[in-house]
């Protein structure tokens, strides 16, 4: 409970930094740092519009991928207590809820009929089936390094005793961030702020929504970003004390939202047919980490 | 039990085998004596009949077992056949329920999918009377120890089905298609004859028994070999790659209760052949073990990609049984990893997710083969790419058709996810074994698992947003409407046993793993742990699938609350402000999957035909374009091996050149042959 509550409270003002340092890099003074909420909050009180097109599961859809994030969120441990759920294997569970919610959008975005959001919906299909394994292998990798299966037992026991461990937290942390960047459509596979031929993934799958249901998913995303941060909190928090370790996940948001920031403004995005190598990359990585957990617990 | 409990007990057993006989019997007759109108009524009726008998049975068999004795009891002997046992154990009991609940569900369905039929009354006699020797066919092998018998209820199975498939006989397509699935079929049967021939060869016995005596006195290569050659055989009819190529033509080319039939349970004898003999090893399970599990990942992969960029909705179908039997052979291999290495929790979650996917894949197969079958009926092409918008005709038919496709996506909170979900766990468990090459499987396989839910959202979200959702893309010859409730209420009927699942999946579990235990001598202490952690585990997930339920009809209930005082109009798509949108630029399917056809092109060639506009064509005429995809195996490993094996048999067509006269001096040759032969040897 006290890690959703957490997380919550940190997606409220983690795209407002994300915001603010792109400004700060653009040497703009920028909007207040609770603008994304208030635009959300807006979006939340305002009338909707549907396409003629489109059927119930448009409308069905929003409050979908929002429960399954709310759901995913209930998994993940933090600060030394566990998740609402947690279990062996539920980093499985929390991959399949967030692919629950993938599959909503998606056909939501093939609900209206549009070219653009047909797009966009099979980019993301695509690239979250890419990203997959990379997950799988990488929440593995760990299982075996702390000989754990369970969020909240693998964060617990994943010391930093030694400096092998120093490497494998900068790699896991990495492709967590990366896993962020992707399942949140941003930065260096898409740019959710440029032209709309350009901007090819999620926004674009979400061109026809309005009001309740675009401030849903709009605030999906803050959440999904604070959680994934939330993820990489742990690699650093290990079982420290609730005074050191929520002060260290607050920080670890910060500048996970920093990164997010600076890549935006100094990073162009990639071309849209080298995101796939990009992504196969990661597994590939992982699968190196893996080997290496191996040869470092003496089994090579 | 007593001896006189014994022998009442074969007696019983006896008279409800007389009573599967006669009502198989009874039931063909029945289908060919009645008149054409009320031929439907009386094979479901039949059906119906059939399928209880053989599930009681199954429930009486089982019951000895539960009292602690051994399974197979009731025996009787035969001057050719010799010891004929009926044996009925977890396993059997566990597929002739799937069997049998599929096959009634399927016989409803059939008998109004194919109403129109009803003038052609021998048609309909015929399809009625293969489809209760199909379920005969099936009941038999689930329950015989014999060789023999099992072989004959194997081929009742595929002759049964042949004729089941091509009901539509008049399409030279559905003759070609059940023409390779006969002669694929029988491929099998002669590898599984190879395999059985070579048993009693060694052995000298008829029953299940040649098979413990061989591999108790065979080392591991030749288990190994053996294995292989039961795990071709099977896994051609299971549809493993790359013995598939028969499933992309018969499901499609047959009618839909028949592809649901084939595609949920027919194909699962294979499962059940490889999971029965593979049970009577002792020695080198492990090599065996990790060529299912790769033969498994490949079958899966290659059967979601490809699920993926076809574009006939029933060949989708039939490509996403291709990766759910290599799903289901995953978890097999992981079994026969873990029993090869002693280590038995591990060998008792690949099993039990395999069963467990096997029932659950079984159910989705069966609802979305339904719905699909219900938009053909009512559009009357299985091409989705001239499908679209059906959401708004056909409703009921859509939300059936998307509960399928959530399920066998493998998505909570349907059961799917939990067979799934065990299978990873076989995998995480695996990481933990010795050595590095068994890990570094497991991490690929694992992998690959990931991938391919990855790829059957796209399949599904493709298949589902083309056909129901956006707007028609082509006008068709009728207006679509909704089918009937006869042809509805069948599937509705399926969701009960799914909703079970979805309910109670922890006690399906414990049924699982206690027949894999049974099956495969498990010691029960060695695996209590794993056991009863798993299956608090899986209640621990089904709440929390529960809670993902609740939550999701919470904030929806939240929404509509907050957007009852809004204002709410309706208006076109928006175009990029485009203000005349047409129906031709939406995405379509192909496109869809474009990028994931390309990134997968080795094992996907397709051919695409296009004219480029040239700077002379000032005003450009009318173009089209087509693109098509092939199976990879079929295209570039199949057909020219057979081509090659034509060109050469056709250098000894001279044998065949119609004269009487030649063909009784051949025959007078090989009789010569033949006794000098045996007179030399």
């Amino acid at each position: 409970m006290i890690s959703f509550a957490l997380i919550f409270i940190a997606s409220l003002f983690f795209t407002g930094i994300v915001v603010r340092t792109k400004s700060i890099a653009q040497g703009r003074k920028g909007p207040v740092i609770l603008q994304p909420m208030y635009d959300i909050w807006r979006l939340l009180r305002k009338g909707s519009v549907f396409s003629t097109t489109s059927s119930m599961i448009f409308q069905l859809t929003p409050s979908f991928y929002f429960a399954s994030i709310l759901l995913a969120m209930m998994v993940v441990p933090l600060c030394g207590t566990t998740g609402i759920f947690s279990f062996r294997g539920d980093f499985i569970f929390f991959a399949y809820v967030l692919a629950f919610g993938k599959f909503f959008t998606i056909i939501g975005a093939l609900d209206t009929g549009s070219s653009f959001e047909g797009m966009g919906a099979s980019r993301e299909a695509l690239f979250s089936m890419l990203v997959e394994p990379a997950f799988f292998l990488l929440m593995g990798t760990l299982g075996l390094i702390t000989g754990n299966l369970s969020f909240a037992d693998i964060f617990a026991m994943f010391h930093f005793g030694s400096y092998t461990s120093y490497a494998f937290a900068a790699i896991a942390a990495f492709v967590l961030l990366m896993i962020c960047m992707i399942e949140n459509s941003r930065m260096p596979v898409d740019d959710p702020k440029t032209h709309l031929e350009l901007t090819m993934i999620h926004e674009v799958m979400v061109l026809d929504n309005s009001g309740f249901d675009l401030g849903l998913i709009m605030h999906a995303t803050n959440l999904k970003f604070a959680m994934y941060s939330a993820l990489i909190a742990n690699l650093f928090i290990g079982d420290l004390a609730w005074y050191i370790s929520v002060p260290v996940f607050f920080a670890v948001e910060f500048v996970c939202a920093v990164i997010v920031g600076i890549t935006e403004s100094f990073m162009a995005r990639y071309r849209m047919s080298h995101n796939a190598q990009f992504i196969l990359a990661l597994s590939s990585l992982t699968l190196l980490l893996f080997l290496g957990v191996m040869a470092t617990t003496g089994k090579i | 039990m007593g001896k006189r409990a014994q022998t009442f007990f074969v007696k019983r057993i006896m008279l409800f085998i007389n009573l599967f006989i006669a009502i198989v019997f009874v039931g063909i007759t029945l289908v060919l004596s009645v008149p054409a109108r009320r031929t439907a009524l009386a094979g479901v009726a039949s059906t119906i009949g059939v399928a209880a008998v053989a599930i009681t049975l199954a429930v009486k068999l089982l019951a000895p077992e539960a009292l602690g004795c051994s399974a197979c009891l009731a025996t009787f002997n035969h001057d050719i056949f010799g010891s004929i046992g009926v044996v009925c154990d977890g396993l059997s009991a566990w597929f002739i329920a799937i069997v049998g609940f599929v096959f009634v569900v399927g016989a409803f369905y059939g008998k109004a999918y194919i109403k129109h039929y009803n003038a052609a009354s021998a048609k309909l006699k015929l399809h009625w009377t293969s489809v209760i020797v199909t379920l005969a066919g099936m009941v038999i092998l689930f329950t015989t120890n014999n060789l023999i018998i099992f072989l004959i209820g194997w081929e009742l199975m595929a002759i049964g089905s042949f004729f089941a498939v091509i009901f539509e006989s008049e399409k030279t397509t559905v003759i070609k298609a059940g023409l390779n699935y006969f002669v694929q079929s029988h491929i099998a049967v002669l590898l599984i004859t190879v395999a059985f021939t070579w048993a009693y060869s060694l052995t000298g016995d008829l029953t299940f028994g040649a098979f413990e005596k061989f591999f108790g006195a065979a080392n591991a290569t030749q288990s190994f070999v053996m294995m292989m050659i039961l795990v071709s055989g099977f896994g051609c009819k299971a549809g493993l790659i790359p013995f598939h190529s028969w499933l992309p033509h018969a499901h499609p080319a047959a009618p839909s209760h028949i592809s649901a039939m084939m595609s949920g349970v027919i194909v699962k004898a294979g499962i059940y052949g490889i999971l029965r003999f593979g049970s009577f090893m002792t020695c080198g399970q492990t090599s065996c073990g990790v060529a299912i599990l790769a033969i498994g990942v490949l079958s899966g992969l290659y059967g979601i990609v490809n699920a993926a960029v076809h574009g006939d909705f029933k060949r989708m179908l039939a490509y996403c049984t291709i990766e759910n039997v290599g799903i289901i052979s995953m978890g097999i291999g992981v079994g026969f990893i873990g029993l090869g290495l002693s280590s038995d929790g591990l060998a008792l979650l690949g099993f039990a997710g395999a069963m467990l996917h096997t029932l659950n894949h079984a159910l989705f197969k069966s609802l979305l083969f339904f719905a699909a079958g219900n938009v053909y009926v009512a559009t009357h092409t299985r091409n989705m790419e001239q499908l679209g918008g059906l959401i708004h005709k056909m409703p009921r038919t859509a939300l059936l058709f998307l509960l399928g496709s959530i399920a066998v996506g493998g998505l909570p909170p349907f059961g799917g996810f939990i067979s799934e979900f065990v299978i990873y766990g076989s995998f995480l468990q695996g990481f933990q074994l010795d050595g590095v090459a068994l890990p570094v499987v497991m991490a690929l396989a694992g992998g690959s698992l990931a991938v391919i839910g990855g790829a059957s959202m796209m399949a599904f979200t493709k298949t589902f947003g083309v056909i129901f959702l956006g707007t028609p893309r082509t006008a068709l010859p009728h207006e679509p409407r909704e089918v009937g409730r006869a042809m509805l209420w069948p599937a509705y009927i399926l969701i009960i046993p799914i909703f079970i699942f979805f309910a109670v999946p922890a006690l399906f579990f414990e049924h699982a793993a206690t027949i894999c235990d049974s099956l495969f001598a498990i010691p029960i202490d060695s695996v209590a742990d794993t056991y009863t952690s798993f299956s608090s585990l899986i209640e621990h997930i089904s709440w929390a699938t529960i809670a993902l339920v609740a939550l999701v009809a919470l904030v929806f209930f939240i929404r509509t609350t907050a957007m009852r005082k809004r204002a709410v109009h309706e208006s076109n798509t928006w175009g990029c402000g485009y203000a005349k949108p047409i129906k031709g630029i939406q995405y379509t399917g192909n496109s869809f999957v474009g990028t994931l056809a390309d990134l997968f092109r080795i094992i996907l060639p397709g051919s695409s035909r296009y004219r480029q506009i040239t700077t002379e064509e000032i005003f450009p005429q009318d173009r089209g374009h087509i693109s098509a995809n092939f199976d990879f195996c079929e295209h570039s490993v199949i057909e020219p091996s057979t081509k090659g094996l034509m060109r050469f048999l056709d250098k000894f067509q001279f044998v065949q050149n119609g004269y009487l006269q030649r063909y009784i001096v051949y025959g007078l040759a090989y009789v010569i042959i033949l006794i000098a032969s045996a007179t030399i040897f």
